[in-house]
């Protein structure tokens, strides 16, 4: 088992720069659960706009009583009554709906013509209708009472209004499952997976790959005694131990990480995102091989590591998720692996049963998956095989030694 | 002048000739400006209003309720209808509609109280629960101004909302653009990797860290001058790179950077003075191997991109407004910020505030380099 052996020295002596990778993946990983909820929660929760209200007006009834109402349905985000706060606010999506209240806006109440009180919001977004929706319902409340009645009690109407938006219907979130859903932080983690698993493996395998392409080494274990499948038969089980040993570390990382939601989902929803990413590692692996046919040095592994990674990563929806993508990245993204990999991601997240018709999506995506990695196999086959015969196979392949 | 045009000329072909280089500021910038673009275009629409998919029963007690029905029939009708209403004779059905995705939820009639059945949080459910509320305190706001004036004449429309106390106003002549960030980010990311320029400049003069630098002390020439032409052929093509990263960006990407062309130049020179001036620094300032100086170049320029909102948008704010001081001392969000800057505010104080602070940072590098090349000599190489 030499060239196994060298395969684990080539990985050892390189263990710094995949470490690196590794522990900035977790950093990363463990930043982008703490933006997403971490705990479930069996009761409906409303989403909450971040909001904020600048009042030029007085400080009466009414704007306190506004302001207990938006907080129920928004969270509030002070910001002072200045244009540059409030533009740096709104670009930066800190607000996603600002309210000016003009000054005089409450005693122009009764008037034909009333001030109109000044929005902010991105054009047609969701959360901004929805708060504009709430402000013009508890001011157009206040109006008509203010309207109605001959010597209106303000402290009296902002009572009556609040009792009013008080009231609310029941709603009633049903969980098809006996067990929680699949953690945020935990979903997080395996959907931006793609990237780190792809980075390791092309780094891993095109470092194995470049040992032994070397011209020199090539030539002498070609006139060597080892059968050149026992050396390829060795190299591959080399490849494949580190591929399965960096995803034993990945999966514990993930497992130690989200374990307090993780002990509460279903075993076979985590069985079965742990065989997707498995699926994926083949798919990374087998790219590997591929991309280690054309890698003559450390400067363009280091490249085609990251470029490969982000690209497939980026495209398939690993960083941004796919239903927000336009229609024809979508055409493009469907021809990816990474995409049918997210695909099935959400898929098992979603899961409500485990009949055949629930899982057959799943199973759809997993083949998928699989049907890439055969098929890049055989072009990796396909590509090998003209290379070997090609002049330029004993060409200038360069390593940091040979340089 | 004949020994500028030598040392110029001859680091311009080396640096253009560097595949390490070209890979990753020449390439690299060119191939994650065009994955923004791919995958980040459609970001904007994320939170776009849509009809949410809701479902009725439609048993006795949904048919029973005319005032219900037809506010429904009214939300879920028209081309910019709030609600998408489908029908179900039986709640499994509905259910089962729920469980599959096809809609967000479902809507029962229990003792003439609207109800709301979810499968999960999110925005869509949060709109259908407030349609509700809304319809169930509109009922409770006539029946109690009926109470109260019986003589009064309502108005459906101020009833239900339909005439608006809200005007919509806008915030800057330009239009908001949620992406735009990740570009600055990713230039000031180039910009800083100037220090790779900056750094091989040094690399290559210092004697006891490549043969061509003992070479170059050895010879009769003023190690001033000779630093200065190499970091200006260094800043040369680092500025083309960012100019090219730039065209690619605002002419074949059309992303919109505003109309301020010759200020959006200048921010790239300055950024690129900073980022030679950094790898010029960290150069001079450790005694460390080339590869390892690298890599502290790259981690630096990461976090302080990350600082920037390269990885998370709006995480410059974020560090903005609770830790400001770092924030000023990012040179990558000070980078950012002036592009920022430039596309969104009218005037210019910000602006200038940062060019500041990026030149002021450089000419500190610059100085803290020189004082530690200044008379260096080696005992032994």
């Amino acid at each position: 088992m030499r060239v196994f052996k060298v395969c684990l020295l080539v990985i050892r002596r390189r263990m710094v720069m995949f470490a690196t990778y590794f522990i900035i993946f977790i950093g990363v990983s463990i930043m982008l659960s703490q933006f997403s909820r971490q705990s479930y929660n069996s009761v409906f929760e409303e989403s909450r706009p971040a909001f904020t209200v600048i009042n030029r007006d007085k400080e009466t009834i009414y704007t306190e009583k506004m302001m207990d109402f938006l907080k129920e349905h928004g969270t509030y985000v002070p910001l002072e009554d200045d244009m540059e706060a409030i533009q740096d606010a709104r670009f930066n999506e800190a607000v996603s709906y600002i309210l000016i209240i003009p000054e005089g806006f409450q005693d122009a109440l009764k008037d034909q013509k009333p001030v109109k009180l000044l929005e902010n919001m991105i054009q047609d977004s969701a959360s901004g209708y929805q708060m504009s929706s709430y402000v013009n319902q508890y001011w157009g409340y206040i109006q008509t009472r203010e309207k109605i009645e001959e010597n209106p009690d303000r402290e009296k109407i902002a009572d009556e209004v609040s009792e009013l938006l008080n009231r609310s219907v029941s709603v009633e979130k049903r969980q098809y499952l006996k067990t929680q859903p699949v953690s945020e932080g935990f979903k997080a983690q395996y959907q931006v997976a793609p990237y780190i698993i792809l980075v390791i493996c092309v780094l891993c395998i095109t470092s194995i790959f470049l040992s032994f392409q070397r011209p020199d080494i090539r030539m002498r274990n070609l006139c060597g005694p080892l059968k050149p499948f026992t050396r390829l038969w060795q190299m591959g089980l080399g490849c494949s131990c580190v591929g399965i040993v960096f995803w034993i570390i990945l999966t514990a990382a993930g497992l130690f990480l989200y374990y307090d939601s993780v002990k509460d989902m279903d075993i076979r929803i985590t069985g079965l995102i742990l065989l997707n990413s498995f699926i994926m590692l083949l798919l990374a692996m087998a790219v590997s091989v591929l991309a280690s046919l054309f890698v003559r040095d450390t400067n363009m592994q280091n490249a085609a590591a990251n470029i490969l990674a982000l690209g497939l990563s980026f495209l398939g929806g690993a960083f941004v998720p796919i239903s927000i993508m336009g229609d024809s990245v979508l055409k493009v993204a469907r021809c990816l692996p990474v995409y049918w990999y997210e695909e099935c991601l959400d898929e098992i997240s979603g899961l409500t049963g485990f009949g055949m018709e629930n899982l057959l999506p799943v199973w759809k995506c997993m083949g998928i998956l699989l049907g890439f990695t055969i098929a890049v196999l055989c072009v990796t086959l396909a590509v090998n095989k003209q290379k070997s015969g090609a002049e330029e196979s004993f060409g200038t392949a360069k390593t940091e030694i040979g340089m | 002048m004949d020994m500028f045009w030598n040392i110029y000329s001859k680091r311009l072909l080396s640096s253009i000739r560097n595949k390490d280089q070209l890979i990753w500021i020449w390439a690299f910038p060119l191939i994650m400006a065009t994955l923004f673009y791919f995958c980040l275009s459609s970001v904007s629409q994320s939170d776009n209003l849509e009809s949410v998919p809701v479902g009725v029963v439609t048993d006795t007690a949904y048919e029973e309720d005319q005032m219900f029905n037809q506010v429904l029939e009214q939300v879920g009708s028209g081309e910019d209808a709030i609600l998408k209403v489908t029908e179900y004779a039986q709640r499994d059905k509905a259910d089962s509609a729920l469980e599959k995705g096809d809609i967000d939820g479902y809507i029962l009639i229990r003792e003439n109280i609207p109800q709301l059945v979810v499968k999960q949080d999110g925005i869509n459910q949060t709109i259908l629960k407030s349609f509700l509320d809304r319809y169930v305190q509109t009922e409770g706001n006539i029946r109690s101004i009926m109470e109260k004036n019986p003589d009064y004449a309502l108005d459906f429309e101020e009833i239900m909302g339909g005439d608006t106390l809200t005007e919509e106003i806008s915030l800057s002549s330009q239009p908001y653009s949620p992406v735009v960030n990740f570009y600055y980010a990713l230039i000031a990311m180039v910009c800083m990797y100037g220090g790779m320029q900056g750094l091989t400049s040094i690399t290559y003069l210092q004697g006891n860290l490549s043969a061509l630098g003992a070479r170059r002390m050895m010879a009769p020439l003023g190690r001033i001058r000779v630093i200065f032409y190499d970091l200006l052929a260094s800043a040369t093509v680092h500025i083309m790179s960012l100019l090219f990263l730039l065209f690619y960006i605002t002419v074949i990407l059309r992303v919109d950077f505003g109309d301020r062309l010759p200020l959006l130049v200048l921010t790239c020179l300055a950024g690129t003075i900073l980022g030679v001036a950094f790898g010029t620094a960290i150069s001079c300032l450790t005694k460390l191997g080339e590869n390892m100086k690298v890599g502290i170049l790259v981690s630096i320029t990461m976090f302080c991109c990350f600082g920037a909102g390269m990885m998370v948008s709006g995480m410059k704010y974020i560090v903005d407004q609770h830790m400001p001081i770092i924030s000023w001392l990012n040179p990558a969000a000070r980078i950012s910020d002036a592009f920022y800057c430039l596309y969104y505010f009218d005037d210019y104080q910000r602006y200038c505030q940062n060019i500041a602070v990026i030149l002021a940072m450089a000419a500190g590098m610059f100085l803290l380099s020189a004082f530690s090349l200044r008379r260096q000599n080696y005992e032994s190489i």
